[in-house]
């Protein structure tokens, strides 16, 4: 209950968020520096993509943390909609950038295996190639309103029905591989019917996705930390202005 | 020391060094505008602590 109430009032969370956030973020960089030696220096080839499926090392947990991160924006929008909680909206917030930069880079190092492997950077008849760039787009589009809106409660009202609408997309993403024909192997998690043969594959999954979840974590709690001091600025200048 | 990769390598190579740019990119942006929202607080709060003392000496 302590950490609900931390997490739901703005002065508790500062007191208590700051060892979190520094915490993860150092224990994501160690992961992540450990799943690149490993990836790159240990992780032996697949007998049949050969060294290519080192790639999918980074490539596959980023494309989880950007649906993780989405879906985690769009819970914490829900929130900040209905019950108009401070912290809520400035969660959401905090979160953007960070999956926004894990869509691109899902995007970008899916392009650099998709041309040695099917012969092509870009796919435009993939659908889910496709709906992850909607998915960057709604990323980028909810950033751009708290940009553009002029106070902070249109933007978060605004930002947080577009984020919901983005959420459409989730279960495309997901189920596009089933629903239509795709370049993309129908999802192998759980059930694993995948050719690799790379005994390193799930425990380099593991690594990554709990590298990048730990940077997530410490990265939008110093996000959030900051948004607070902003506003806290933003706040003591309006009162000057006010008072003088 | 580089890894000895097959054929694939420059585009391995490149996926990592993307994914080391973006991920350092993200980390150094975030750290920064946490210790400079930080530092601009401080600086606010320390102005509006001397201003009753200012307002008193006039």
């Amino acid at each position: 209950m302590d950490a609900l109430s931390a997490f739901s009032n703005p002065h508790k969370f500062m007191a208590v968020s700051k060892p979190f956030a520094w915490g993860f973020t150092g224990l994501g960089i160690v992961i992540v520096i450990w799943g690149v030696y490993q990836g790159l220096y240990v992780a032996p080839p697949d007998y049949q993509q050969g060294d290519a499926a080192k790639i999918m090392f980074v490539h596959v947990p980023s494309s989880w943390l950007a649906l993780f991160i989405y879906v985690f924006m769009a819970g914490a929008s829900f929130i900040s909609f209905v019950w108009r909680s401070p912290l809520a909206d400035i969660c959401a917030k905090s979160c953007a950038p960070i999956g926004a930069a894990f869509t691109f880079l899902c995007l970008i190092t899916g392009s650099i295996w998709g041309k040695p492997m099917w012969g092509t950077w870009w796919e435009w008849t993939d659908p889910r190639i496709v709906s992850v760039l909607i998915m960057f787009f709604f990323y980028l589009g909810y950033m751009a309103i708290w940009n553009v809106m002029e106070t902070q409660q249109k933007a978060a009202r605004a930002a947080a029905i577009l984020c919901l609408v983005g959420a459409i997309n989730l279960p495309i993403i997901h189920y596009s591989v089933n629903w239509w024909n795709s370049l993309h192997q129908v999802s192998s998690f759980m059930n694993d019917k995948s050719t690799t043969t790379s005994e390193y594959k799930w425990p380099m999954y593991i690594t990554f996705s709990l590298g990048y979840l730990a940077l997530f974590g410490g990265l939008t709690l110093l996000n959030m930390r900051a948004e607070v001091y902003k506003r806290r600025a933003e706040m003591l200048m309006q009162r000057k202005m006010v008072f003088g | 020391m580089l890894p000895e990769l097959d054929k694939y390598a420059p585009y391995i190579f490149s996926a990592y060094g993307i994914a080391i740019a973006v991920l350092a990119g993200v980390v150094i942006w975030t750290v920064l505008r946490s210790i400079n929202a930080k530092k601009k607080l401080d600086a606010l709060e320390a102005a509006e602590s001397k201003e009753p003392a200012k307002g008193g000496q006039t």
